[in-house]
């Protein structure tokens, strides 16, 4: 699994590229709403792997998001190959949102909780 | 790439779902047209046929096409399992397309022939085909969660509703019920319109809301006690409407059913406050405000429920209370809900469907909330609730002029949405052009 620590100067341009894919809903891309959780470079093969996630598990907009990922980074200079990884651990939590997005949401702070999915019997 | 379980795959054909949500829009139209027709005869204070066919043109023309087409699309996203049945799901569309209008044209001109048991059937038989596609559907999901229960006990109460409404058509062809048709007939309106579509808004008006809103981790405990005395009130009212009260005299059971759902839909207004307060996007639109404002006609309808079910009240207000009851139960309630989520599905359905594939792409795409207009949706806003006020007042103090203009705003409101609709579909896919 890749991550966004230490990024090097060419994964830190592909990471920025990625701000044109959006979430339709809000508009707001997604690398500021916390749905990228790893990018790497591998410059001899020109592989990028991404490890995204998506609010929900049951996010209609899944393939979207991750051909429109596949597509924006296949359209970066030397960039061969890109590989998706989804992942949903840890699940994404709306305080992975960026500071820029939440003002854009009209959001004053994050919550602190975390999607529920869990079922019960009535 | 590891998307196995993800919900677009499983979504049914595009033009199924489209054509259910084309039907639903130009079926407003056609409804709103032929409330226009009849409006003077709306004010007289009793239950018509006009009144009665009105109702069911609102039901088979607009929210049915639509709910179904929305159902279609939200459970393989909101289970994550594919539709079962697409071919079924069409067939009983094309049935529903012929049998609404048939029954529609043979209530409003009280015509009982056999034509009216015929469409009936047709009616009846695409509402439990579709059933039966949400159920097979719903069965393969992992864990059924608080919105899945809302779906089965909806889709429960729809198949007895239409049931229910298919013996009153063999009983006006040929009377057989040991009692007044009318009080059978008020047990399949509830059944319709609480136990279907109020229980449906509830369950997916909780998920859509977090889904759209990012409001997620709100508890859920006002939901779960809201469905609890929700069914329990359905179950006992329906036991009151269709034997206790016409046959036994009993009234007590009706009455403790009625409490219960005044009790569930406070509950549901209380948990859409705490899903709300839980909000990342803080701007309610014009599709939330419409939900909220649903929400307070509902309330508004309970309190006219209990009213009438207190009694002492002269046939004339009685009859009154009972009409206002229903254009606000169906129009304000389930109409702002269906209005208010149309703007939000449409163009997310569209941009799904027509745009996604662009996302990424060189030129940047307009996401799906810039495909409908903005200005229009406002616009709407005010005079589809001030029509359903004016059409409530003039049923309620016998003004046909109230009616009148209520009935016209309304008409208004169907083609300015059906205008802005189509707008959608004809939207082009990227920012920098117009």
């Amino acid at each position: 699994m890749t991550s966004l620590d230490n990024l090097s100067a060419d994964e830190q341009c592909l990471l920025a590229s990625l701000e044109t894919v959006f979430d339709p809903e809000t508009g707001i891309g997604v690398v500021d709403m916390g749905l990228i959780y790893g990018l790497a470079l591998d410059a001899d093969s020109g592989l990028v792997k991404v490890t995204m996630t998506l609010t929900t598990p049951a996010c209609p907009m899944a393939d979207a998001l991750t051909d429109g990922v596949k597509r924006r980074l296949g359209n970066q200079n030397g960039v061969q190959s890109v590989e998706v990884d989804l992942t949903f651990e840890p699940a994404w939590s709306p305080e992975m949102v960026s500071e820029s997005a939440r003002t854009k949401m009209g959001m004053t702070s994050a919550p602190s909780s975390t999607p529920s999915d869990k079922g019960f019997s009535v | 790439m590891s998307n196995t379980g993800l919900a677009t795959q499983f979504a049914p054909p595009f033009k199924l779902v489209n054509a259910h949500f084309l039907f639903g829009i130009l079926g407003f139209v056609v409804a709103a047209l032929f409330l226009n027709y009849f409006s003077p005869e709306l004010s007289g204070h009793y239950l018509t046929p006009k009144f009665i066919g009105l109702t069911h043109a609102f039901v088979f023309f607009w929210f049915l096409p639509v709910v179904f087409g929305a159902l279609l699309q939200m459970l393989p996203v909101l289970f994550e399992v594919p539709v079962r049945g697409v071919k079924t799901a069409g067939f009983a569309f094309a049935l529903l397309a012929i049998g609404g209008p048939g029954v529609y044209s043979h209530l409003v001109n009280m015509n009982t022939s056999v034509g009216l048991i015929a469409t009936s059937s047709f009616v009846t038989l695409a509402i439990l085909l579709y059933c039966s596609v949400f159920f097979r559907t719903l069965l393969q999901a992992k864990k059924i969660d608080l919105t899945g229960w809302h779906v089965i006990a909806a889709l429960c109460c729809l198949a007895f509703a239409a049931l229910a409404g298919l013996v009153l058509a063999f009983h006006l062809h040929k009377p057989f019920l040991p009692y007044a048709h009318t009080i059978f007939l008020r047990g399949h309106a509830h059944l319709a319109a609480f136990g279907f579509f109020a229980f449906l808004v509830m369950g997916v008006a909780y998920k859509l809301t977090e889904m759209f809103l990012l409001a997620y981790g709100a508890p859920k405990t006002a939901g779960k006690i809201s469905l609890s005395c929700g069914t329990t009130g359905v179950t006992l009212l329906s036991i009151g409407f269709f034997w206790l009260e016409p046959m036994k005299g009993i009234s007590w059971v009706g009455d403790l059913g009625t409490i219960l759902i005044g009790l569930s839909v406070i509950l549901f207004a209380v948990q859409m406050r705490v899903i709300l307060s839980k909000r990342m996007k803080r701007k309610l639109d014009a599709p939330w405000q419409h939900t909220i404002a649903a929400v307070v006609w509902l309330l508004v309808a309970f309190a006219l429920a209990a009213t009438m079910r207190l009694g002492g009240h002269s046939p004339d207000v009685e009859h009154g209370l009972g009409i206002a009851y229903g254009f606000i139960g169906l129009l304000g309630f389930v109409g702002s809900v269906i209005i208010g989520q149309l703007y939000k599905i449409v163009p997310f359905l569209v941009w799904l469907h027509k745009f996604s594939h662009l996302l990424g792409g060189d030129r940047p795409v307009k996401p799906a909330t810039e495909l409908i207009s903005k200005k229009a949706m406002d616009l709407l806003w005010m005079p589809w609730h001030l029509g359903l006020l004016c059409l409530v007042i003039g049923v309620l103090s016998g003004q046909a002029n109230a009616v009148r203009a209520g009935s016209l705003l309304v008409l208004a409101v169907a083609v300015g949405l059906a205008i802005t609709l189509i707008g959608v579909y004809r939207a082009t896919p990227y920012q920098d052009e117009s």
